[in-house]
């Protein structure tokens, strides 16, 4: 995984961000075993503790789980994986029409803009 | 859990001059902690007075409950901004006098950090680079199983590849229960790796708070906010 | 103990690279000057050679001794005060333990210079001398009407004392020169000034006491040196070393424990 970071929001937060996008996009699959909290902290360059902080959200949420000896894994929950895939998407179309609201443009323009794109495309 | 290190009202004087201004803080165990601040705001005077380099004038420092001395010295890994090594020794020699003298010094690791970095053993330092004296410096003080890890501008005069390494190599290196205090004048490139940040100003300590919780609530980056609150 | 050792072994390391090729070099010397002056009788006009390096083997040992003592002051100053501090410091080591330990070693090395010196000196006197070497002696020993075997251990004894308590004297002045902010090796060598002076002062002190007790007039006394008298000197400047020995490592103790000052 390539990690980016922005140094105006807090790191753990944008790992949870970084972590959701790579499970939903398939990046990271179902039931694959994570690395060390110690070797993802190295890789991504960020301290450890963040890095476990981050983790823990993620497992709250249900997109990881930790078995006890064996080492944190993406959940097979596949039905999880994509509510959250929804949720994100849901969350990032809104906001997308924020922004449009914003410049004044109204959902049906939109529409024509989007059907516009997609003949030019193809 | 109680703190690795408390100072209560820690101050340092020259004559009239205030190196360090009734400065109190703790730090928990397994933290990185950021101590930020321009050239003379006292960082290098509160870590040695914690490495036992220095008396202090007032107050009181605590390492693991021990004011500085023989004793904190067998458990507290320091890293000065100077070099301090006799030039003609080999880098061998040096491991062999940092394992007699330290308990806690891991020979396997030294020598293990010495070879990912391209250094040989039977290598003088005085045939080294100024850029790989730092790194000597920083394998001796990183190979301690320490409690407390001082490390007085450990990315100073080092070009962008080294800095990554050291980095990569603090957070490689500390155990859980260890913490380590980190001075710097160049933020942006550590904040990533900090627990918390401290900012000392003319000798006074004027903020102490989690990385995570500045940017939460002010955001923007922890060198920004250091900017301006600098500026005022 | 374990870590006396190692400081130890670290010091003499440190200074061996520099003594071990000096006092070796100089025992060269006087070897090769022997060999000369051994092949001069054969080879006449090697006499002018041996001329020249009598006098400079001489001179060799003094400044032999002399570059011990200030590499020495040297290295102690150095560590104790400059960069190379933080390594010393650092170590989980009392500071009396540094001390003793600069102290041990650099007695280590007066010991073996000695040692070398005066192998140098019996290479350097004349083969034509050698002969009359044990009478010269005893007539010298016969006019100070003294028991030589007594007085020379006594002195070499007193030799090493003084030698240590000078080393200690150092080390309170390089204490408290270690205080200065900056300038620190000019404010040691005025503490040293300052210390030298009442050293005087305290001699003066005890030979006027000395003399007081063996009644004599220090003014118009030419009499004679009796043994007494001169081992009670011997004796009154062994006890002084001591003293101002031991309270100048007091003092350094105390200043490098409660008042570092590393820059």
């Amino acid at each position: 995984m390539r990690w980016e970071f922005d140094n105006t929001r807090p790191v753990y937060i944008q790992l949870c961000e970084q972590f959701t996008n790579a499970i939903i996009s398939g990046v990271i699959k179902p039931g694959e075993k994570l690395l060390s909290v110690r070797d993802l902290a190295k890789e991504a360059g960020v301290n450890p503790n963040t890095m476990q902080k981050a983790l823990s959200e993620l497992e709250r949420s249900g997109l990881l789980y930790t078995q006890r000896t064996a080492g944190r894994f993406v959940t097979e929950n596949e039905e999880k994986i994509k509510e959250i895939k929804q949720e994100t998407a849901r969350l990032r179309v809104s906001q997308f029409l924020n922004e449009m609201a914003q410049l004044g443009i109204q959902p049906q323009e939109i529409e024509a803009l989007l059907a516009k794109m997609k003949k030019e495309e193809s | 859990m109680t703190p690795i290190l408390t100072c209560e009202h820690l101050t340092k004087t020259y004559g009239v001059f205030r190196a360090l201004d009734d400065v109190s803080f703790t730090i928990e165990p397994g933290k990185i902690v950021g101590l930020l601040g321009e050239n003379g705001a006292g960082k290098s005077t509160l870590l040695k007075i914690l490495a036992g380099m220095l008396t202090k004038t007032s107050g009181s420092a605590q390492i693991d409950g021990n004011e500085p001395g023989v004793l904190t010295k067998s458990y507290v890994s320091y890293l000065p901004d100077k070099s301090y090594l006799q030039e003609w020794m080999k880098l061998s020699d040096l491991f062999a006098l940092f394992s007699r003298f330290f308990a806690d010094f891991d020979l396997q690791k030294a020598q293990g950090m010495a070879k990912d970095l391209g250094l040989s053993e039977k290598a003088r330092l005085k045939a080294m680079s100024k850029g790989m004296q730092e790194k000597v410096h920083l394998i001796l003080t990183m190979s301690r199983h320490a409690k407390l890890y001082l490390l007085d501008e450990p990315i100073g005069g080092v070009d962008p590849a080294a800095r990554d390494y050291i980095l990569d190599t603090i957070l490689t290196n500390f155990n859980e229960d260890a913490s380590i205090l980190i001075s710097t004048h160049m933020i942006a490139d550590v904040e990533q790796i900090l627990d918390e940040a401290i900012f000392l100003k003319q000798g006074k300590l004027i903020l102490h708070a989690p990385v995570d919780e500045l940017r939460e609530t002010h955001h923007q980056s922890v060198d920004a906010l250091f900017r301006e609150v600098y500026r005022s | 103990m374990k870590l006396f050792n190692h400081l130890f072994t670290y010091h003499f390391k440190c200074t061996a690279r520099i003594f071990l090729p000096l006092i070796f070099g100089i025992v060269l010397l006087a070897g090769f000057t022997k060999g000369v002056e051994s092949l001069a009788d054969p080879l006449p006009f090697l006499n002018f050679l041996y001329a020249f390096l009598l006098p400079v083997s001489i001179l060799g040992i003094v400044g032999m001794f002399l570059c011990i003592v200030l590499l020495s002051i040297r290295h102690f100053f150095r560590n104790m005060t400059s960069a190379h501090g933080y390594f010393l410091f650092m170590l989980p080591v009392k500071p009396s333990m540094h001390l003793a330990s600069h102290l041990f070693t650099y007695v280590i090395w007066l010991i073996v210079a000695g040692a070398a010196a005066v192998g140098c000196v019996f290479l350097l006197i004349p083969n034509s001398a050698y002969a009359q070497l044990g009478t010269i002696l005893d007539q010298v020993f016969a006019v100070l009407q003294i028991n030589e075997n007594r007085v020379i251990i006594i002195l070499i004894a007193m030799l090493l004392l003084s030698a240590t308590a000078f080393m200690c004297t150092i080390y309170a002045a390089v204490s408290i020169g270690q205080l200065a902010k900056e300038k620190r090796a000019v404010t040691s060598f005025a503490a040293y000034i300052g210390i030298y002076m009442i050293e005087q002062l305290l001699s003066v002190c005890m030979l006027i006491v000395l003399f007081l007790f063996f009644g004599m007039d220090l003014f118009t006394s030419t009499a004679a040196l009796s043994e007494n008298m001169l081992l009670s000197v011997l004796i009154g400047s062994s006890i002084l070393y001591v003293l101002i020995g031991t309270t100048s490592f007091f003092i350094a103790n105390r200043l490098f424990s409660k008042h570092l000052n590393l820059i």
